[in-house]
């Protein structure tokens, strides 16, 4: 009887496990000069071509970058955890693999029944957000830098906080040279619309 | 503006923490878009400072006052823009998590890491970088509860567990 009792109660749940695992069993290699995706590098600010196109590269890029499958992928983070904690890995696009240029080009009749391309063990980069917690440093406007002009700034404060780096931003914008705040950020935008000539066209 | 009294207002504020790892990162064959990433190692900080991103949007936003017509140009558009982009509260009407402004302005920070290195830039990197990318075929595996639960039940080497597995 309870022998029969447990196999009841394990066929119940053998048949209840359903779900399903991918795996990439590979069927080809292809050896590559690199793959990857390398330390951000500050030096390329000396690169006059680099500066020249730097703010439109920027604005191509950035506002769907956490969004772009090819780009990011979300992942499970490694210092925080709840709803306001998210996660992303940048492993490098696969447009950036320098093939060798020696082999030939990968045709679609070479392993027709392959689906993915692996990256194998190749660097990336992992960042986790969250909110700023009570325990981090207060940020001062010592750790802020200021963009713009007289008449429109942008304010960005980043400090560093063990292994991490707390991040705020802020605007202010005035058509007239004045220290005058805007009542609102509708009629802020408005306003701006309006003397500036943009496109009321939504977000970027 | 003469006065600094919007500077001390932070309506937006976030904390990040970058770790640098290795993994394999599947992509699919046709479209290129990440499919998984499998395999990671430990992480280790990547130690970037301040100083490292001021660089970048010293450059992003240098606007070129002195120009005629620098009103028209892509860094001040560019910054009339941000401003008003990462400031719109109007999709956080939706329940987001971290909330839309606070998405905007992670993607505002991470795009320095994403794509100004020598790897986006395709320069050549030293060393430490993937050297083999494989083809490969996807397919799935339903993970073997039985199985699991034999190995884990053998282990108790009950008389009527091991009954059940002759059978």
């Amino acid at each position: 009887m309870v022998l029969t009792l447990l196999r009841c109660a394990l066929g119940v749940a053998l048949l209840s496990d359903i779900s399903f695992r991918p795996i990439y069993p590979k069927v080809g290699d292809i050896p590559v000069q690199q793959a990857g995706l390398s330390r951000m590098d500050p030096g390329l600010l000396k690169s006059v071509s680099f500066t020249n196109t730097i703010t439109e590269t920027f604005w191509w890029y950035f506002p769907a970058i956490l969004a772009d499958g090819k780009v990011s992928q979300s992942v499970d983070p490694i210092t925080c955890s709840g709803d306001l904690c998210d996660s992303y890995f940048f492993p490098g696009p696969l447009s950036i693999v320098q093939f060798n240029p020696n082999t030939s080009a990968i045709q679609n009749s070479d392993y027709p029944l392959a689906t993915a391309f692996i990256q194998e063990d190749a660097p990336g980069y992992q960042i986790d957000f969250s909110p700023i917690e009570s325990s981090d440093p207060s940020m001062t406007l010592d750790d802020c830098q200021v963009y713009g002009l007289s008449v429109l700034a942008f304010q960005l404060c980043l400090k560093s906080s063990r292994d991490s780096i707390l991040a705020g931003n802020t605007s202010e914008k005035s058509v007239n040279v004045s220290v005058e705040l805007l009542p609102n950020l509708r009629s802020e935008k408005f306003e701006l619309y309006v003397i500036h000539g943009l496109a009321n066209c939504g977000a970027i | 503006m003469s006065s600094t009294d919007w500077r001390t207002a932070a309506p937006s504020s976030i904390k990040m923490t970058i770790s640098s790892r290795r993994a394999s990162s599947i992509y699919n064959r046709y479209n290129y878009t990440i499919a998984d990433v499998i395999d990671f190692s430990d992480p280790s900080p990547a130690n970037y400072t301040p100083n490292d991103f001021f660089g970048f949007y010293e450059a992003i936003f240098n606007i070129p006052e002195n120009q005629t017509g620098f009103s028209m140009s892509t860094q001040y558009r560019f910054l009339l823009t941000i401003s008003t982009f990462l400031q719109s509260t109007e999709d956080n009407q939706i329940v987001s998590g971290v909330g839309a402004r606070q998405a905007k302005f992670a993607a505002f920070l991470s795009t320095p890491i994403a794509i100004f290195n020598d790897a986006w830039q395709g320069q050549q990197v030293a060393e430490g970088m993937g050297t083999n990318i494989a083809l490969a075929e996807q397919s799935f595996r339903v993970p073997s509860l039985r199985t699991d639960l034999i190995c884990s039940l053998s282990s108790l080497r009950e008389p009527y567990i091991s009954l059940w597995l002759e059978e």
